[in-house]
């Protein structure tokens, strides 16, 4: 890949995150630590020099403490590598047990925690995945975010491997119930009336029904991860499905059905278990408890 | 079609349209360190905004930002260690705070001057209860939450704004209930140079040692572990208060006196299960168990001290193991009769994780760990 602009950082403000970020005590030289500052900085903008209010808010919002510690890592500091192993090491272990409390995810993090010591060689030196830490955020989340990430990916590997389920064969049993002639119409009619009042929602209303519907966070995760109280996280949810479902009865009543219809399109919906669910395939690793079913 | 079947066909048919996605996702995928960068509130506004609407419509990156959600803990990397807690202060309580304060310093230059009209601050109403989730008219979706409630959540969430928990080892099974703690951590095969015990006596606070900004973010911490208890009908084992002058400060010579006291005085312990029901507490000089959240406390038999004790950890059910000074460890089966097992080493303990009433790990005062796997017959350094 070719190289960025060559936007430097300039030497008063490097000295001064420096000193901050306390990068002495990792033996991280200004040199090294304005490299790493200057890497994230490109990354962030995509190559683009960022005006200086643009440049001002991102190295306010830099964990440099943080950063100057996966310089320390990256460098192979015996102190940073202590403290390191202290504090943040058993962060990436509970993540990963969080993720499988059966140990399924230990391996992940074992992984990662190889990569992030270096054991990946190119051009014959050591690269260490700390120099994909810009200080964006705490080493912790970050540590946990590429964890989850990589249980995604393996989750999604597995799955794509594992064969669907046979078909069962058909029983003279429970015959399926007629259908009515307009059974097919009134799935469709409802479906695309839901599709379109989910669009007309705002994003966050969105995610926020999407955390709580489909991903099956609780109240308080996903308070904590749209930053909301709880109490708002409920109230906004109630509000949403609300808004939705007016919407999509708006919509029924528009295309001509009558109250008896719009009922039979959610009897319809009901009786109809819809194409091959794939949010079954696709659940998160970790994110079922095999006992209840429920999401941990 | 009566309206709570109407209720389970809507939702299912919302979650489904949820898990496919709305539409074409608008701009790139989110990465780790996106992610991260988002869920810390640390992007500025345009980009946040540009990710939450990614967000929105994109069911891969909601499924790795929900898996970051389940394993972030109550309280901390989330929303907590990334935003100071200024910030915090600022946007969240510290307004009708403020307003309050205010007020009462209002009255209390007022009143003395206009005693015949106390009705000014009678007359103020206390706000409504936070009505519950979802609306009355939804019986279907109240149902799930109610599973999930009972099932994952504590009984008393964390506020969205709690900071970062600067807790030591030894009390990360108390403040984070719902949290699987698995401090035992085996050494991959690949060791990095530095991979020697960590030096024991200036252990940092875990997670963020992040300079003065830490400091500040103490107090708001533990005000939310005392809102925290408060809520969960507990009452931390505070420390006795000082003496406090009539103005409401603490004296000099309460100060003194909580100097010369504190040491000798066992530091709150309350061990929570795994699965939120038992729950151990040291109150005065023993240990007392509740095997459930509404049932009462009683005293537990300790074959030592209970100012002995250090930390404790229940993978659930009653099983308990707690670690103490001077080689103590000791596990419980029924939670309320604790039997002292030969301990790896007699030294100091300062933290166990417990896999079951046979495998736990337990951590001493210098850092060195031991496993078990026999219920304490024997151990295995780590």
């Amino acid at each position: 890949m070719a190289e960025m602009a060559p936007w430097r950082l300039d030497a008063a403000t490097a000295e001064r995150l420096h000193r901050v970020a306390r990068a002495e005590q990792w033996g991280v030289s200004i040199d090294t630590f304005t490299r790493a500052v200057e890497r994230g900085v490109r990354h962030a903008f995509a190559g683009d020099p960022p005006d200086p209010s643009q440049l001002e808010r991102h190295l306010a919002s830099l964990r440099v403490e943080d950063l100057a510690l996966a310089c320390g890592c990256a460098a192979g500091h015996e102190g940073a590598w202590e403290h390191f192993i202290r504090e943040y090491r058993p962060i990436l272990y509970r993540a990963a047990s969080a993720l499988d409390p059966t140990g399924g995810a230990r391996d992940l993090a074992d992984a990662l925690y190889a990569e992030l010591f270096g054991l990946t060689e190119r051009d014959g030196t050591r690269r260490s995945h700390f120099e994909y830490f810009h200080g964006r955020s705490s080493l912790a989340t970050w540590l946990r975010a590429v964890l989850a990430q990589r249980s995604v990916d393996r989750a999604r590997a597995s799955r794509r491997l594992a064969p669907l389920p046979e078909e069962e064969p058909a029983s003279g049993g429970d015959a399926p119930a007629p259908r009515s002639a307009d059974h097919g119409r009134f799935v469709a009619l409802l479906r695309t009336a839901l599709v379109a009042a989910v669009g007309r929602l705002a994003p966050r209303d969105r995610l926020r029904l999407a955390c709580y519907y489909a991903q099956e966070l609780t109240l308080a995760q996903i308070g904590r991860t749209l930053g909301e109280h709880e109490a708002t996280v409920s109230r906004q949810l109630a509000k949403a499905r609300k808004t939705v479902r007016a919407d999509v009865e708006r919509q029924l009543r528009e295309a001509g059905l009558n109250e008896a219809a719009i009922a039979e399109c959610f009897a319809a919906v009901s009786a109809d278990p819809g194409p091959l669910d794939l949010t079954d395939l696709l659940e998160p690793a970790g994110g079922k408890n095999p006992e209840t079913g429920r999401s941990t | 079609m009566d309206e709570l079947r109407r209720n389970d066909a809507f939702d299912h048919e919302l979650r489904r349209a949820l898990a496919a996605g709305g539409g074409a996702p608008s701009g790139a995928h989110v990465d780790a360190e996106v992610a991260a960068a988002w869920i810390e509130r640390r992007l500025d506004a345009a980009a946040q905004r540009a990710v939450e609407t990614h967000l929105a419509d994109c069911a891969d990156c909601q499924t790795m930002l929900a898996t970051l959600a389940r394993i972030s803990p109550d309280g901390d990397a989330v929303s907590g260690e990334a935003v100071a807690w200024w910030r915090r202060l600022r946007a969240g309580w510290v307004v009708p705070a403020a307003v309050a304060a205010a007020a009462a310093l209002v009255i209390w230059v007022a009143v003395p001057q206009q005693r015949q009209a106390p009705e000014s601050t009678q007359s103020r109403a206390v706000p409504p209860p936070t009505p519950a989730f979802p609306d009355a008219a939804a019986p279907a979706a109240t149902a799930p939450e109610a599973d999930r409630k009972a099932a994952n959540q504590p009984a008393a969430p964390a506020p969205p704004s709690a900071p970062s928990t600067v807790a030591p080892q030894t009390t990360l099974n108390v403040e984070r209930r719902d949290q699987r703690a698995d401090t035992s951590a085996p050494a991959p095969t690949q060791q990095p140079p530095a991979a020697a015990p960590p030096a024991p006596a200036p252990a940092p606070p875990a997670e963020s040692d992040k300079g003065s900004a830490k400091l500040e973010a103490e107090a708001p911490a533990v005000d939310a572990r005392r809102e925290r208890f408060a809520a969960a009908g507990e009452s931390p084992a505070r420390p006795a208060s000082p003496s406090q002058d009539a103005a409401g400060g603490v004296t000099s010579r309460a100060l003194d006196s909580l100097a010369r006291v504190a040491p000798t005085r066992p530091s709150p312990l309350v061990i929570v299960a795994a699965d939120g029901a038992a729950r151990w507490r040291r109150t005065g000089g023993t240990l007392e168990f509740a095997p459930r959240g509404t049932a009462p406390f009683s005293a537990t038999a300790l074959p030592i001290a209970a100012d002995a004790i250090s930390a404790g950890s229940s993978p659930g059910g009653t099983v308990c193991w707690l670690v103490g000074r001077a080689g103590a460890v000791l596990v419980s089966a029924d939670g309320l009769t604790f039997t002292r097992v030969t301990a790896p080493a007699p030294v100091d303990f300062v933290a166990v994780t417990a896999i079951d009433a046979r495998i736990a790990t337990v951590t001493a005062s210098g850092g060195r760990r031991f496993r078990t796997t026999d219920a304490g017959a024997t151990w295995s350094p780590q």
